[in-house]
């Protein structure tokens, strides 16, 4: 007996309840979308951008806007470990509680690429002519997309063993995600911060999110200017192994289970 | 002669704030559970009822101690041991997203029923926990007492052999008590073994084929009712209770039952 079969019915637990919403979701995350891709893409331009900055800031967008949901389900399960615990009732179940802790990961995951693949198209729609598709390595930005997606998965996983409670979770917008982001090459590349000082591009090193970012952009927009694709790729999967692990083992302490 | 089903063994379970010990919730529990029995865990709040139920359960690990299954520890078997265990906890934990006929599907098929076995077997609880009007109703539209039952037949999907009711009854009317209590009552007739946790002593003399006293962690008294009232020389459970409870002198049963 193992709990595979336990694992692959909490993912489609998961799904069925991400279907029900999807729409729903879609609808608020495209919103944020747009808007950004308008404001950064095209007004920007009209500041000194350079042109083809809105392809530029729409496949840092697409890539990681769904991390948006999965920090939802940080404060969602938060909330049921101070509340319902309906997680006690799958800790019972014939699986181990780390293969839970794992599920749940790729759960979200699987749920962040719903949520913004979507994205493509729409933001293709948004810089239509500012998008060469001709350029776009298309294998490599599905190995980029589902890895960067797995990384958001276990590192919310990581938040959720680390943070203790719901007040925690606001701080953690503020103090951690939004540096994180907005220094994760949201809206520049790693050699802009590189340009602008050494020792700013090295500290960004340290930074998950770059390599998301840069990952993205080498293999929808072509390899020059950005950090090797293979490199981000490495680094990304070195974060989601340490961050699954830890949190495997904080969640264990949390939950006090077996 | 009644076939031995568990054996628990020297159980502790300490609580910790980082390093320092905050409490030592049970301090040595040993006792035998046999098929097909009622066992009923009696104690005051914080007397370990609820740490001993949760860790039958395998939801926490003891800090000491084992729990024998066909002779080896659970541990060793955890997940086929889980496969033929029901935990029905004191606080409701159920998928609000979900109606409790759905909720009923999705444990079944965790347990590794099919979609048509889960199914049947949620018509088939449903019937008999009167549960059939709720069945598209979300949790929160429910009362206390249809919570309980949903529980327990989520609790019973898979067709346990052990049953932890972790005070199923607790705030409940009378009449939705006397409700559960025929429905725990038809678990031992099906040959199922029940751990009930429960405050009423009422109810642990009516349901429980032998009654475990615990306090401050440690079993008091574990007996029949019947034999508890002989020896202790009291007209009621309540009575030998109380004396236990009362009395820090009183003597500790630490043996196998």
């Amino acid at each position: 007996m193992n709990g595979w079969p336990v694992f692959f019915q909490l993912i489609r637990k998961d799904l069925t309840v991400f279907k029900r919403s999807f729409w729903k979701k879609f609808f608020d995350t495209s919103i944020l979308f747009i808007t950004n891709v308008l404001a950064f893409g095209y007004f920007l331009q009209q500041e000194g951008a350079h042109e083809g900055y809105a392809a530029f800031f729409v496949i840092g967008a697409i890539a990681s806007f769904g991390f948006i949901e999965i920090v939802g389900k940080v404060g969602i399960q938060l909330a049921d470990m101070g509340g319902d615990r309906t997680i006690f009732h799958t800790l019972v179940m014939p699986i181990r509680s780390r293969m839970v802790f794992y599920y749940m990961g790729i759960s979200w995951a699987m749920t962040s690429i719903l949520m913004s693949i979507l994205l493509f198209p729409l933001g293709k729609l948004l810089v239509f002519t500012e998008w060469n598709l001709a350029g776009i390595s298309w294998w490599r930005l599905m190995v980029m997309f589902v890895t960067a997606n797995l990384f958001f998965g276990y590192f919310a996983l990581w938040l959720t063993g680390i943070l203790k409670n719901m007040t925690d979770l606001n701080q953690l917008w503020l103090r951690y995600i939004a540096p994180m982001w907005m220094f994760g090459g949201y809206v520049y590349s790693w050699q802009s911060a590189y340009a602008l000082s050494p020792i700013v591009g090295y500290i960004s090193l340290i930074n998950p999110m770059i390599y998301v970012m840069e990952g993205m952009r080498a293999a929808a927009l072509g390899q020059a200017g950005y950090l090797p694709f293979w490199v981000s790729i490495l680094m990304l999967w070195i974060f989601i192994f340490a961050c699954s692990l830890h949190a495997s083992r904080r969640l264990r302490q949390k939950l006090d289970c077996i | 002669m009644k076939k031995l089903f568990l054996q628990i063994k020297h159980i502790t379970k300490n609580y910790y704030d980082g390093r320092r010990v905050l409490k030592k919730a049970l301090q040595g529990i040993s006792l035998d559970l046999y098929q097909g029995e009622v066992l009923g865990l009696l104690g005051v709040n914080g007397a370990g009822k609820t740490t001993l139920v949760s860790i039958l359960a395998t939801l926490h690990p003891p800090t000491t101690g084992e729990i024998l299954w066909n002779g080896a520890s659970i541990y060793d078997a955890l997940l086929p041991f889980r496969s033929v265990v029901g935990y029905c906890p004191q606080h409701p934990n159920i998928e609000k997203d979900f109606s409790l006929g759905e909720n009923l599907v999705i444990s079944g098929q965790c347990y590794g029923l099919s979609k048509k076995e889960a199914e049947e077997r949620k018509k088939e609880l449903a019937k008999d926990f009167n549960l059939e009007p709720y069945l598209d109703a979300n949790i929160d539209q429910v009362s206390g007492g249809y919570k309980q039952r949903f529980l327990i037949a989520r609790a019973l999907m898979h067709r346990p052999h052990l049953v932890i009711l972790d005070e199923p009854t607790v705030g409940l009317d009378s009449h939705i008590r006397r409700e559960l209590w025929d429905v725990i009552s038809s678990l031992r007739k099906q040959g199922i073994t029940v751990v009930l946790t429960t405050h009423y002593l009422d109810e642990a003399e009516k349901l429980s084929d032998r009654i475990c006293l615990i306090h401050e962690g440690l079993v008091r008294i574990i007996d029949t009712p019947e034999n508890l009232k002989k020896q202790h020389q009291k007209n009621s459970l309540e009575e030998v209770f109380l004396k236990f409870v009362d009395d820090p002198n009183a003597e500790i049963f630490s043996g196998e039952a």
